[in-house]
């Protein structure tokens, strides 16, 4: 197991290292600002190869397990596996927060750990949200936004989707950071669940945003649509609830 | 002395700043409750899909501009077709338009709309927050609304940040570039998915 994670930690540090070499040459060709309407896309071709590549493993893997898991999983369970997953993010979620300087957000994340991996049971329940701490997510490409890293050019990342090449690279440091301080990659069993409980989820995910993967799949373009959605859904993300966007507003002449 | 009057007023009106005439900030959240319940009265009701379509015709005409938004979809294709290809296209997007919202809302089960905020962002217009609340997870939906000589329309809908103009005009100008540049290719797409509707 041991030169399993360490394989695992490899591939993470080496797609770290890749990533940002393809940070600075998105910065040296200028590819800093990304708009939404999907244009400014140098690794067009090579993100266009990655999404066949996703498609196929989703037609391949992917969509058959979710609907197997779909068929023979309760909402209950499934629901129960989301919170084990989502409770395991919350501590990378809470650094984040306090890197952002948000220091409520952090506390609140901090909170919800406690309860809901204690009473919550590891994890499997959520009892966080009924005491006024509810989720909310966060990573290292919205703290690298907020420290003012401009997108770069879009990047489709194999068994991913597409995203800003900043948010790439927050990514990659995310999966760093899990695998050096998460502590049950030391326990042969906690790893089974934990891999197990992120599996159920992915499939659980999938099933979720199934109409909305069957409308790109079936369109024009999968890959110009699917840039379009993840990046404008990205783009929110980062902006947050309260502020506007206005610049990617639709500007509709009525007269 | 009523002439003077009026003249007078005509000179005010002239030269009092453009905000005075402009719309209020309750006027739009008024406007956004006020269509958000006649669609909430459309899908409740029965009837084929094909019926609320029909109505929401007539309520889009009323409240939003389907027009506007055909032409702002194909946008340089738009204005490089013929006259004739226009209308067609303008007609048949506008059918279209009513069949996905009568369609995509029939997944409605009693959950309600809760106006957040209301911002006005310039000649782009305004744009209301409101939460669409439910069981689980509420949903975000920004409404982006634009004053005109006809009143307040609805111009775009971005659901949890996903722009429908924004993701449409993506998708549209990917078919239309395929087939050269003609708006024909729109045409044929928009006549297939309405094939495809109940």
């Amino acid at each position: 197991m041991n030169n399993l994670l360490r394989e695992r930690s490899s591939v993470a540090h080496l797609s770290l290292l890749l990533l940002m070499a393809l940070c600075l040459f998105s910065k040296a060709h200028g590819a800093d600002r990304l708009p939404n309407s999907g244009q400014n896309d140098p690794l067009e071709p090579f993100n266009r190869t990655v999404m066949e590549i996703n498609f196929l493993l989703d037609d391949a893997f992917l969509r058959p397990l979710s609907m197997f898991y779909r068929d023979i999983t309760s909402p209950i369970f499934r629901q129960a596996a989301r919170n084990i997953t989502q409770n395991l993010e919350t501590p990378l979620v809470a650094a984040n927060d306090a890197l952002q300087g948000d220091l409520e957000a952090a506390s609140v994340s901090v909170a919800r750990f406690a309860v809901n991996s204690t009473i919550g049971i590891l994890g499997i329940s959520d009892p966080a949200t009924n005491l006024r701490l509810p989720h909310h997510h966060n990573d290292f490409g919205k703290t690298l936004f907020v420290y003012g890293l401009g997108d770069g050019p879009p990047i489709a990342l194999p068994f991913r989707n597409i995203m800003p090449m900043r948010d790439a690279f927050g990514n990659a440091m995310g999966s760093v950071a899990e695998q050096t301080l998460a502590p049950w990659h030391e326990i042969d069993y906690a790893q089974t669940f934990v891999v197990s409980a992120q599996m159920q989820s992915i499939a659980g995910a999938r099933t979720q945003y199934a109409p909305m993967i069957r409308q790109i799949r079936l369109s024009n373009d999968p890959y110009a649509l699917s840039k379009t959605i993840m990046l404008q859904r990205r783009r929110a993300f980062l902006m947050g609830p309260q502020k506007i966007d206005v610049e990617a507003l639709p500007n509709v002449e009525l007269e | 002395m009523k002439k003077l009057m009026a003249q007078l007023l005509i000179i005010l009106m002239m030269t009092m700043p453009h905000k005075v005439f402009a719309v209020e900030e309750y006027e739009v959240r008024k406007f956004v409750e006020k269509i958000s319940s006649d669609i909430i009265k459309v899908i409740t009701t029965g009837g084929t899909l094909q019926q609320k379509a029909d109505q929401f015709e007539i309520l889009f005409k009323e409240d939003s501009n389907p027009p506007a938004i055909a032409r702002f979809i194909a946008g340089k294709y738009f204005r490089a077709a013929s006259e004739n290809v226009q209308n067609r296209y303008i007609t048949v997007f506008s059918r279209y338009l009513t069949l996905f919202y009568a369609d995509a809302m029939k997944i409605y089960s009693g959950q309600t709309l809760e106006v957040v905020s209301a911002t006005e962002v310039g000649r782009k217009g305004w744009v209301v927050v409101t939460k669409v609340v439910d069981a689980q997870r509420p949903l975000r939906v920004n409404w982006q609304v634009k004053d005109s000589s006809s009143g307040l329309k609805v111009v775009d809908l971005q659901v949890e940040g996903i722009s429908m103009l924004i993701t449409w005009r993506t998708e549209f100008n990917e078919i239309i570039e395929d087939a050269g540049g003609n708006l024909e290719a729109a045409i044929v797409e928009l006549e297939d998915r309405i094939a495809k509707f109940p």
